[in-house]
């Protein structure tokens, strides 16, 4: 009886250290991604294509993108809102006056945003940059699997 | 039976469970407005602005699944390991994210990034909680495996994912470090948070079901942890196949994501095997578990689907993908939490029971409605954005979702009284007193001469059973 019971929590002691094993592999695997990511060279394309000295404009950008809630509405390679188009080309393909005209005057069911002209010279160049990065959506359901760079 | 009620959650464990039925509610109603505003963008542009309904539908649809999540696994640790120390402070600090992340955001001072809608600093606060939380599980570890290995391993494994993927998230948005960058840890953070959840959800799922003394599903082979290790921490690619990220990326992503056709395989031999069972026949919480399983094969299929590229080049950034996410959302996670709840609410009444599986297929039919109707516009946007600009295909788009609204009112309508029925179980309000009703009704039948006359209405759920097996109780008798 006693010799069952002592077989029975060498199991599940074993169990319990296969279980914490396969947690801590699951969790190493996940540190190599953050790791391998940190160090793979993501800029390396939006770099080529704008100048050193416009990264800060860019990254306060992105701050104002956030701060006024454009995400609600508008989405960057399809992460956002649905509501208004997606803007990863918008700056190439409506052209720099009009997106200020409409962040300035509001179009349709979207407002007028009352942002300086140091926020409104960031968003551009944030969309700018975005507009750099590749095509999205692309003009065909056949075009290269991995993207359209430019 | 006496085990059963034995296994009751106390009050404190159903306040517990308020918050996230709320949060459900809330997102239901929130969602209905937002549903509206998809079809007549300009309506009421100032007081119902798309810039706050938005982030606030997706938060009170995150906070369900993180404060059901956390309320399940404090129910399942008091359950089998005891105490859960300090539980009235965790309750308050869950109020305190809900209430003053909503309030926040509501006033627009949201983060204003996608799915952590809530200001930056709160990110603390829930991260911390979901600490706790894994720490308490590893505490308690040997019970839980002891129970079910495999439950114990994703839900532990889940809880440390969602607090890995809230920190990954929070650093990104503090660290700022560029779109390009940002595009790739913005993906592997949310898929991280997702998985996590959804892993901790099945886990919990899987102690849940497991009776006093049962031993649940042991650990997987090998070889499929290898597998399910590989495509929980790969597919997170396959979001962005367009976007300016390194090709090594997206062609691992590619293969874990075809992959996981092999969990798709399972899953569809899990349901064949179920298959026969009747409503009222298992045990109150089974409904939940059947209808979480269906659209876990759902999920997986259309997710499979959407990771091939030719299909994801068409579909991606639409509104497919909103129907692909809402029906992960409503037809997975609500029914693994409200199943998890029921499953400790302790009654052993096969009237709720039936009951419950009707409401759970109401959910299921309303779900299906508004998922191929956002499926069908996503698709009409897909194609029409190849050739056409936005201005130019946007109000054919938005014709596809003029049914939107009407469906939205109908899930929201059936998640209420789905809620508003496992509420009143969970209190013991109606349940009993109307099951004795129901046998009333049967004694008065002609075909129900094999059931004997109520003598004590504490044996009202055995009495029920009887009168099924005699087939003297029907679902239009329960209704």
């Amino acid at each position: 009886m006693a010799h069952g019971r002592t077989d029975q929590a060498a199991e599940s002691r074993g169990q319990t250290r296969q279980v914490l094993t396969r947690i801590g592999v699951v969790v190493a695997g996940y540190l190599v991604y953050v790791l391998a990511v940190s160090v793979l060279p993501l800029g390396a394309r939006a770099a080529d294509a704008l100048p050193a000295n416009s990264d800060a404009q860019v990254l306060l950008g992105q701050r104002v993108w956030r701060a006024s809630g454009c995400t609600s509405c508008h989405a960057i390679y399809g992460l956002g809102g649905h509501t208004g188009p997606d803007l990863t080309n918008a700056y190439s393909r409506m052209g720099e006056a009009y997106l200020r005209t409409v962040i300035g005057k509001g179009v349709r069911a979207m407002p007028a945003f009352e942002l300086s002209d140091e926020r409104v010279d960031a968003v551009v160049a944030f969309l700018k940059h975005a507009d750099r990065t590749g095509v999205y959506p692309t003009s065909s359901a056949f075009a290269p699997v991995f993207g359209v760079g430019r | 039976m006496r085990q059963e009620q034995a296994q009751r959650p106390c009050a404190g464990s159903r306040l517990l469970m308020v918050l996230p039925t709320i949060c459900l509610l809330a997102a239901a109603l929130v969602g209905v407005i937002v549903g509206v505003k998809s079809v007549r963008p300009e309506w009421q542009t100032g007081l119902l602005s798309m810039r706050t309904l938005q982030p606030l539908h997706a938060f009170l649809g995150v906070s369900f699944v993180l404060t059901g999540l956390a309320a399940g696994t404090i129910i399942v640790l008091e359950q089998q390991g005891g105490r859960f120390a300090g539980r009235g402070l965790f309750t308050g600090a869950l109020v305190l994210f809900v209430v003053g992340s909503a309030g926040l955001i509501a006033t627009g001072h949201g983060s204003g990034v996608e799915y952590v809608a809530w200001p930056i600093g709160m990110t603390v606060l829930i991260g911390g909680l979901f600490t706790i939380l894994s720490v308490n599980v590893v505490r308690h570890l040997r019970t839980l495996a002891c129970v079910s290995a495999e439950g114990a391993w994703l839900l532990g494994l889940g809880l440390v994912l969602v607090v890995l993927g809230l920190a990954e998230r929070s650093s990104e948005v503090m660290a700022a470090p560029g779109m390009t960058r940002a595009l790739t840890i913005e993906w592997h953070a949310l898929d991280t948070f997702f998985a996590g959840w959804n892993a901790a959800l099945y886990g919990l799922g899987m102690l849940a079901i497991c009776r006093p003394g049962e031993r649940g599903r042991p650990l997987r082979s090998r070889w499929m942890f290898v597998l399910a290790a590989f495509c929980l921490l790969s597919t997170f690619g396959h979001h962005h196949y367009m976007s300016p990220q390194p090709a090594v990326l997206k062609s691992i992503a590619l293969l874990a994501s075809m992959l996981a056709a092999v969990s798709f395989v399972r899953h569809v031999w899990t349901l064949i095997r179920e298959r026969g069972h009747k409503p009222g026949e298992g045990p109150p919480e089974q409904a939940f578990f059947r209808a979480a399983e269906v659209f876990t094969l759902a999920a997986i299929g259309s997710g499979v689907l959407l990771a091939i590229p030719h299909i994801n080049i068409v579909l991606h950034g639409t509104l497919a993908i909103v129907a692909h996410s809402m029906g992960s959302m409503i037809g997975v996670n609500v029914m693994l939490i409200l199943g998890i709840f029921v499953r400790y609410a302790g009654r052993n009444d096969p009237a709720w029971s039936i009951r419950l599986t009707r409401r759970v297929r109401w959910v299921g039919v309303a779900l299906v409605l508004v998922c191929v109707d956002l499926l069908l516009a996503g698709a009409a946007e897909g194609i029409l954005r190849l050739d056409l600009p936005f201005q130019e295909f946007d109000s054919r788009v938005r014709l596809w979702l003029v049914p939107l609204p009407a469906f939205g009112l109908v899930l929201a309508a059936t998640i209420g009284l789905l809620c508003r029925e496992v509420w009143l179980g969970l209190q013991n309000i109606a349940g009993d007193a109307e099951s004795v009703k129901v046998l009333r009704i049967i004694e008065a039948k002609p075909g129900a001469s094999g059931v004997e006359p109520i003598q004590d209405e504490m044996e009202v759920g055995a009495k029920l059973a009887q009168a099924r097996t005699v087939g003297a109780v029907s679902s239009a008798d329960v209704e």
